[in-house]
């Protein structure tokens, strides 16, 4: 490497650390709490009402939102990650806890204070799994139940994937209420408009979700009970409820309590998915209504919305660059050491070869989640896991370079009495720099791709707008991430691509 | 006979069951251009590749300089021995000058000995100055095998091993390396030793020659002794398919 590449590196590397710290000390006030949600719209809208009603108590709120789902959340939780969530009761007693038999609540809290969280009081409204028709369809049916869809042999009932595949799906239902229909699946996300749309007669729904207000449609009574409750409740580490400091923020949580009741809910929803009204004004409006916050104390509407757009790009786009500058970084680092350590023993970089290969085969988002036991959630877990991901194209082409160099190039190295040392320095390295580039160039490139992913774990990036877009099925927020993320690969390709060719030209001149 | 620069006493090689060298014995003369001639697989190049401690014998006692292929410290040793090989070798991601001049800097040659150095020897070899800043894949074969003997005898060597560096160039250009490599024996104090398949060559360019075959040495005699009174009907056959 030249002496000027190498400036180069350590200017960026040291840009690089400041910002990091720079950033990590910002988030490091003294008093505050950590609300986590899940990447779903009501996750969301519940998660900022209490984010608005701490605020307006004095309480500095920082908001791990948009948390990749339940394990993430439940561990992030447990970590300490975060402090509260919003969970929901049939969730923790089926996916949580494995639970096989439906408990009362308060058996359910028991078993939780065993792991060390405490449940909260229910908000009032139950999401559970429903089946949704349209209007006229229930008016066909005597008492708007499930039971009453026996008859009617000619309705197109199709099920989202999940829900076919579920014990608590349509196994359990059918059997419990006798029903005998040819099913189909169908993308949950379709199939309310296929329903409205005349095209399917009845699907799976989640009783609050908004579009059935959108859509009016109306789900059928579940008159023998098969469907857990999933009644949303604030979880918090028992630790944490137990300290006397935390007292004040509890009552203000308990003013929740019983609150939103499912039509209440589905409103709220509604608002989001069918207005386009983003969740923090629809929350805003509800605090304000409810009277939970005095009008005036919370912040106004931002006037200018290009601007907020502009600087949150600017924020997410720093905080990607961290993230993928940050392991690309060491990935290089540690990807050189490991594969000069190896080139020239064969056992060994055949094991460091499988042990990268395998640690790519690791789904990206199983691998942030492996992380959060270890290391919580945020922003280094998400740099560990890129790293992770970066070793293997680095290591791949730097081994594979360094061991099929031309072999009379090595014996006449050798003969000219150089020392291993200078075969390594003068023709060895050199002769591998094209690869040994190609590889970080591909390295960066899955990065950037990658490093989305991380806002799952609420380490930021231009991956918060795609996941909060995703959860809200808001195209514009999605791609205000995507858009810039695609842009910043395409221009690392192009920069790496300049600096390959500067690197191959620097063979053309004498010292 | 002058006193040897290099002695195989019972040097035998073998890859896996094959045997490649078997109890060889031979002193090559100090100040003369010995040709190692044989067929490919005759052992040959194994030879030559011993005396630099390239490769190292399985059992015997090989001596360079009168002293035993060090075991330690063996670029040292190496620095001593010029080294050129088919088709050159170069380094091909630098310049023509960097790969002559390299091993002089490595060692920390001035800057005014290397460039008088380095200028000497691109006279010698007739390769004019303004190829210095070219990479090797701008030359001709030729002239690449010309930088490949420059940057062999750099460090002014006592012993040059040349490993068939003429076979990969046309008959013409051949012969132009003929003429530089004589010119090179008398201006330069140099003993060589060259492998050769090329009856020819070796008796162009060679004071005497060593004739192997399949591990075994032959005869080992001044040039026109083998061509005059060839050892073995093989060794003859050899002479005469060469004349």
């Amino acid at each position: 490497m030249s002496k000027g590449w190498f400036k180069v590196r350590l200017k960026l590397l040291a840009l690089i650390l400041t910002t990091f710290f720079i950033f990590s000390g910002l988030s490091a006030t003294e008093r505050s709490i950590t609300i986590g949600s899940k990447n779903f719209g009501e996750n969301f809208l519940l998660a900022e009402i209490l984010a608005l009603m701490l605020e307006s108590e004095g309480l500095s709120v920082d908001r791990a939102f948009g948390l990749g789902g339940t394990l993430i959340c439940y561990e992030a939780l447990r970590n300490e990650e975060i402090d509260l969530y919003f969970e929901y009761t049939g969730t923790l007693s089926r996916a949580v806890l494995n639970l096989e038999e439906v408990v009362s609540e308060e058996s359910l809290a028991e078993q939780l204070l065993t792991e060390g969280l405490f449940m909260m009081p229910r908000l009032g409204f139950n999401n559970t799994y429903a089946i949704a028709v349209r209007r006229e369809t229930a008016n066909l049916l005597k008492g708007k139940t499930i039971g009453a869809l026996g008859g009617q042999e000619d309705l197109k009932v199709v099920f989202s994937h999940e829900f076919l595949e579920r014990p608590d799906g349509w196994n359990g239902l059918s059997r419990r209420y006798g029903l005998s229909f040819s099913v189909s699946g169908i993308e949950h996300g379709l199939a309310y408009r296929a329903l409205a749309d005349g095209v399917i007669d009845v699907t799976d729904a989640y009783s609050t979700d908004g579009e059935l207000e959108r859509y009016d449609l109306v789900l059928l009574n579940d008159s023998l009970s098969f469907f857990p409750t999933y009644f949303a409740v604030p979880l918090v580490r028992a630790s944490w409820a137990s300290d006397k400091e935390n007292a004040s923020i509890l009552r203000v949580i308990e003013k929740l309590s019983g609150e939103i009741d499912d039509a209440t809910m589905r409103s709220l929803n509604a608002q989001v998915v069918s207005e386009g009204i983003t969740y923090q004004r629809v929350a805003r409006a509800f605090v304000l209504q409810k009277g939970f916050v005095a009008d005036g104390v919370i912040e106004a509407e931002k006037e200018s919305v290009l601007r907020d757009i502009l600087s949150d790009l600017g924020r997410n786009l720093i905080r990607h660059l961290e993230l993928t500058g940050l392991a690309l970084f060491f990935g290089t680092f540690f990807g050189l050491a490991i594969s000069l350590f190896a080139y020239d023993k064969a056992g060994i970089s055949k094991i460091v070869l499988s042990l990268c290969g395998l640690l790519q085969t690791i789904p990206s988002l199983a691998l942030l989640a492996i992380m959060i036991p270890i290391f919580g959630i945020g922003f280094l877990p998400a740099v560990i896991a890129l790293f992770l991901y970066s070793l293997l194209p680095i290591v791949r082409n730097t081994l594979t370079a360094l061991t099929t160099i031309d072999p009379v190039l090595i014996s006449v190295s050798d003969a000219l009495g150089m020392t291993k040392w200078q075969q390594l320095r003068l023709v060895k390295l050199p002769l591998s720099a094209p690869a040994i580039f190609a590889g970080i160039r591909t390295a960066a490139v899955i990065s950037i791709g990658t490093a989305t992913l991380a806002a799952f774990i609420g380490a930021g990036g231009l991956g918060d707008p795609i996941v909060v877009g995703l959860s809200l099925s808001d195209m514009n927020l999605i791609l205000q991430g995507a858009i810039p993320a695609a842009l910043l690969a395409l221009l690392t390709e192009y920069c790496f691509g300049k600096a390959e060719s500067a690197v191959s030209s620097r063979y053309r001149k004498v010292s | 006979m002058v006193t040897p620069i290099i002695t195989f006493t019972n040097v035998s090689k073998r890859y896996g069951d094959s045997v490649v060298l078997s109890e060889i014995d031979l002193e090559i003369p100090n100040g003369q251009t010995t040709v190692i001639v044989g067929q490919s697989g005759s052992g040959k190049t194994t030879l030559l590749r011993m005396v630099n401690g390239l490769i190292k014998p399985d059992s015997g006692r090989l001596e360079v300089f009168g002293d035993l292929v060090p075991e330690d410290n063996i670029e040292n040793f190496r620095r001593k021995i010029g080294y050129a090989v088919q088709g050159a070798g170069l380094f091909p991601h630098v310049s023509v000058k960097e790969n002559i001049v390299l091993i002089a800097r490595l060692v920390g040659w001035s800057r005014e000995d290397i460039d008088e150095r380095f200028e000497m020897l691109m006279r010698q070899m007739e390769l004019p100055l303004d190829l210095s800043d070219r990479i090797p894949n701008e030359l001709s074969g030729g002239q690449q095998q010309r930088v490949g003997l420059c940057r062999a005898l750099m460090l002014k060597p006592k012993l040059l091993l040349l490993d068939e560096p003429f076979s990969a160039v046309d008959p013409l250009t051949r012969l132009e390396l003929y003429e530089v490599v004589e010119k090179l024996i008398s201006n330069e104090a140099v003993s060589i030793v060259m492998v050769s398949h090329d009856l020819g060559e070796a008796k162009r360019l060679g004071d005497r020659m060593v004739v192997l075959q399949n591990g075994i040495i032959l005869q080992n005699d001044l040039i026109s002794n083998v061509i005059g009174n060839p050892a073995t009907p093989y060794v003859e056959r050899l002479v005469q398919s060469a004349t």
